[in-house]
């Protein structure tokens, strides 16, 4: 049985050991949880978790008596109601940062990041109310993730800053009008909070603070890109393509693999997929047909160039990257972008998509190919298994796809389903076992 | 990096609080301001309720007069989402409506808002002859978004609201706004005459 002088001392030194930088805030917590969890009372336990409903059930209650008679209430009352979730989220980020054991405490700082990001929103939006303010969904999230932008940094919370990212992608959507305009807001946005996700790489790459920010940005980096559409037109697909071969190259080079679960490191999965889909979806002549004629000098062109540039210079870095440090694996489907360029540079010949998609879809099967072979090599299960998947996807997109003609399906089918049992009868023989 | 030391932290924090408090309290301040200085409109209203994610249940409403003839090359100036002024003059019926939009501030009574579309359309002479139309002649125009779309009710109003409207067909609407230097804040909504409250409530004895 643990020495109960000996707890009472560690929940005491520990705060100092966070802000000396002796353990981080991450190994605090679990040293407080494996011993407050076995050490101390359960009745403790048990009189703060009553305590913290109490609290939230008398302040539920509160917030429906204040409701029921909110239009009773004059104006200027209503107003000074207003301000009350930001003062008392304002209230609490205080004295989390005041004191050493809440300053050191995640539970503590997770609480009042977000509670003071969601006390922002709720004042403005009373204030909206009261005056029957119009404006649009829009306006209200700019307003929102302005005046929330310190709060990441300020609590140290990495909710916060997931917040941040999220609203700001919120508003990006909401403020798309069908014609694309170049948002600096959105860039200054997310660009303010880099710093933050910065830190939380440096403290712990494959942690779930770097991963939770990885997913804002994520959400940003998709809700930036989608409107590019209509300027971007016929680049759109190599546009996509780069960005995600980008982050996929970089979640596979900078972040470790190693004892992290799939969730915590998002980079390399979700844009992986994200590659995978649009091969699939890009496999039909139809799609490449209907992209039309870049429009570079209409509202969003400027925005276009740049995220093109920007999102090409990125791939072809981390491309480099992963040949130096020689990550085949990295560069099969980190190296989309390629196919993807020469079938953009087909469709000014074939404007009908049918060429452009014969390369897509002879490099998805090549990919496929390959997880598979590979995958078969280093017995990995699960690479064989997506390596079969896409081919499959392939063969069966393809065969169901009627702007084709029937013959044409046919024979590309069984040529391709010759050429896998020659394989595999190879296959057979080099290890010496009969098919 | 090291974090910055507590009191530093405290004190760049206690500021940004400041700066947030002073924000919005600033926005208050300038409504007010509206509310107890600015120019009293009235404008033909007619309410239908949806329902606002962010904000609760309201009753929006719909302004008349919100689309105007401009040239073409007014017209090509305007782009969906643009910031715009809008001017108001009021009428001899004592109703104000809008009469003009423009880019800049003209210093006349006008409120900000957004432009909802500006296109060409064909206008056909409405003509009870037989045979066929006379050409079309081609105009230009800009449509505003509603400067006042929409009043804040208790959750439970604002349906009813809406409904006894329906019921009452014919029953006059209009809205109470306050205008100043480009601000425009909704007094009340006035239902036959009477505060939309106390209509509602007369509404509901019937």
């Amino acid at each position: 049985m643990t020495d109960r002088s000996f707890i009472d001392r560690l929940w005491k030194e520990l705060p100092g050991l966070v802000e000396a930088g002796v353990v981080d805030a991450e190994t605090a917590d679990r040293i407080r949880l494996h011993y407050g969890e076995g050490a101390r009372s359960g009745h403790a336990s048990l009189m703060l978790a009553f305590s913290v409903l109490g609290a939230l059930l008398i302040g539920g209650g509160v917030i429906l008596l204040i409701a029921h008679n909110w239009d009773e209430l004059p104006r200027y009352v209503r107003a000074a109601i207003s301000f009350a979730p930001l003062l008392l989220s304002q209230a609490l980020v205080l004295s989390v940062i005041g004191s050493e054991g809440r300053r050191g405490s995640a539970s503590w700082r997770e609480g009042a990041g977000i509670s003071w990001h969601l006390g922002v929103a709720a004042s403005i939006a009373l204030i909206s109310q009261t005056y029957n303010l119009g404006g649009t969904v829009q306006d209200f999230l700019l307003v929102w993730a302005f005046l929330s932008l310190p709060i990441a940094y300020l609590a140290d919370s990495v909710g916060g800053a997931l917040l941040s990212l999220l609203v700001a992608a919120s508003w990006r959507m909401e403020a798309f009008s069908g014609d694309a305009q170049f948002h600096w807001q959105l860039w200054l946005l997310a660009g303010a909070t880099i710093p933050f996700a910065i830190r939380q790489f440096r403290k712990n790459p494959s942690g779930p603070g770097f991963a939770l920010v990885s997913w804002g940005y994520l959400f940003v980096i998709g809700a930036w890109s989608l409107p590019l559409l209509a300027a971007a037109g016929r680049f759109y697909p190599f546009l996509l393509f780069s960005i995600a071969a980008a982050l996929y190259l970089a979640g596979r080079l900078f972040v470790p693999a190693e004892g992290t679960h799939r969730l915590r490191s998002p980079l390399a999965p979700v844009a992986g997929g994200v590659l995978l889909l649009m091969l699939l979806i890009l496999s039909y002549s139809t799609l490449w047909d209907k992209l039309d004629m870049p429009h570079l000098a209409r509202r969003g062109g400027l925005e276009a160039v740049l995220a093109l540039a920007l999102a090409a210079l990125s791939w072809l870095f981390c491309l480099y990257r992963a040949w130096r440090t020689g990550d085949r694996e990295s560069l099969l489907l980190g190296s989309a972008p390629l196919a993807i360029g020469a079938a953009t540079a087909l469709i000014w010949l074939d404007p009908g998509g049918e060429a452009s998609a014969v390369v897509v879809n002879l490099f998805g099967l090549g990919v496929g190919v390959a997880m598979v072979v590979t995958g078969s090599r280093e017995g990995r299960f699960r690479k064989v298994n997506g390596g079969m998947f896409l081919v499959g996807a392939l063969a069966f997109l393809r065969f169901v796809d009627s702007s084709q003609g029937i013959l044409p399906r046919a024979v590309a089918l069984i040529l391709i389903g010759v050429a896998f049992l020659l394989v595999n009868r190879r296959l057979a023989r080099r290890v010496g076992r009969t098919p | 990096m090291r974090p910055f030391p507590r009191r530093t932290m405290l004190f760049i924090a206690v500021a940004v609080c400041l700066a947030q408090a002073v924000a919005i309290g600033t926005s208050v301040f300038t409504y007010e301001e509206v509310l107890s200085k600015g120019t009293r409109h009235l404008f033909k209203a007619a309410p239908v309720d949806p329902y606002d994610a962010f904000r609760g249940r309201y009753v929006a409403l719909s302004q008349e007069s919100l689309r105007f003839s401009v040239s073409k090359e007014e017209m090509e100036s305007f782009k969906r989402g643009d910031e715009v002024w809008a001017q108001i003059v009021t009428e001899a019926d004592g109703y104000s409506r809008f009469t003009g939009v423009s880019h800049a501030s003209t210093g006349h009574s006008e409120v900000r808002t957004r432009v909802a579309w500006a296109n060409p359309e064909n206008d056909f002479e409405s003509s009870q002859e037989v045979g066929p139309k006379k050409p079309a002649t081609l105009r230009f125009y800009v449509q505003i978004e509603p400067p006042f779309p929409r009043f804040y009710m208790n959750e439970a109003k604002a349906p009813k609201a809406e409904k006894a409207y329906r019921k009452f067909a014919g029953v006059s609407a209009h809205v109470a706004v306050r205008v100043k230097d480009g601000r425009g804040v909704i007094e009340d909504l006035i239902v036959d005459g009477k505060p939309i409250d106390e209509w509602l409530d007369d509404a509901a004895k019937e």
